[in-house]
């Protein structure tokens, strides 16, 4: 039996992390972990490493990036693929992002097919479990 | 020369344009940028000169004010065009300096990024929404009052309910959940925001209220966070109110 990826996300928005949640339901195999707290989530990382993290940029406890970049200079976590999705505008995030070693941004508001799609990208033994997604 | 380029023909005819096509809430408050500009000049510099429309962006780039990259694989805009017009107003307006603009194949993920952080539009539906706004100037010795926009009142218009149906894709228990979760904490987040007028507040509301289509506060959340102003609270509840109303009556539905 196929063991199930443990994706983690952390997002301090309800509103926001139900829609996450939601997604992450057309893929499979997939265990799913929700975190408001970015502090929260890097304990839990550290007692049980994901297979992916999904994370919103502005967090409580944790300035911005800082949890991308404590777990990326970490010989440990730093293969762990990391997503990060934000509505903050400034011009430069994206490099912002990707100097913190996020392997992929995604602007808010998303499309959920987009966050689908790009997760694949990061872990393509992911399946669609709707057809809704397409292939 | 750079910003002391004056726009009276450029600004009229944007003005004209909205009064004869609806436009966008980023579009008028591009306007009122504009028209603060103006009146700053007016008061510190003589007029310069005017310049058509349709030599905009040769004129910004050889003022050295910006760069704009227009990839777009939907469709070549059009002079004219107020979606095209919105393009450019965002980089010349809003910024006064350098800015890149870039169109994602979708137009609806269109993707501004400029270096004061204008926020990114939230179009899921039409790219010119019908809002009617009411503008107007206080001029003071020391400076000009921007008074917040006045909105008409949205009714049916405070969510796009299609908006939402895409994001729950088709599910209505998701729908309901969705609904459910976002009103309890758009209420939690304007009682915060009454003891404590916090951009992180601003910023995180504005993500949930995207989420469920209501764009008008949407776009009065995402000004409030470039600009915070504590006594617009009232007008931020008015409009979640309307929200409310729009999202209880989807839930009668989606229940019955």
């Amino acid at each position: 039996m196929e063991r199930p990826l443990l994706v983690y996300v952390v997002e301090d928005s309800p509103t926001q992390a139900l829609g996450v949640k939601r997604a992450l339901k057309s893929l499979e195999p997939l265990e799913v972990k929700l975190f408001s707290d970015g502090l929260e989530a890097h304990r839990a990382i550290q007692a049980i490493p994901p297979d992916l993290i999904l994370m919103d940029l502005l967090l409580p406890s944790l300035h911005r990036l800082a949890l991308c970049r404590l777990l990326k200079f970490h010989v440990d976590y730093q293969s762990i693929p990391i997503l990060i999705f934000s509505s903050i505008t400034e011009a430069d995030i994206l490099e912002q992002c990707q100097a913190a070693g996020a392997n992929e941004f995604l602007p808010k508001p998303y499309a959920p097919e987009h966050l689908i799609q790009r997760i694949r990208k990061l872990r393509p033994e992911l399946r669609l479990v709707e057809a809704q997604y397409g292939a | 020369m750079g910003p002391e380029v004056f726009w009276d023909d450029f600004l009229d005819s944007l003005e004209h344009e909205l009064e004869s096509a609806p436009g966008t809430t980023e579009l008028r408050s591009l306007l009122l940028q504009g028209r603060l500009w103006q009146s700053w000049m007016r008061h510190t510099q003589p007029r310069v000169e005017s310049f058509a429309v349709t030599e905009w962006i040769e004129r910004m780039e050889s003022l050295g004010w910006g760069r704009i990259e227009a990839e777009s694989t939907f469709s070549e805009p059009r002079q004219g065009d107020p979606w095209m017009l919105e393009l450019l107003c965002r980089a010349l307006l809003s910024n006064l300096g350098s800015a890149s603009l870039r169109l994602e194949a979708d137009p609806k993920a269109l993707w501004l990024r400029s270096p004061q952080g204008w926020p990114p539009p939230t179009l899921k539906g039409p790219l010119l929404r019908r809002l009617s706004w009411s503008l107007s100037l206080e001029w003071h010795e020391d400076g000009v009052k921007v008074p917040f926009p006045v909105l008409p009142p949205t009714g049916s218009g405070a969510v796009d309910l299609e908006a939402l149906r895409r994001t729950t894709l088709d599910d209505p228990e998701f729908e309901r959940e969705l609904i459910e979760t976002f009103l309890a904490e758009g209420q939690r987040q304007l009682d915060s925001l009454g003891l404590r007028y916090a951009t992180n507040v601003l910023h995180s509301f504005r993500g949930s209220a995207a989420m469920v289509g209501a764009y008008p506060l949407v776009e009065m959340l995402a000004c409030e966070e470039r600009l915070p102003e504590p006594g617009h609270l009232p007008q931020l509840k008015k409009e979640f109110e309307a929200v409310r109303q729009c999202l209880e009556r989807r839930l009668s539905e989606l229940t019955s």
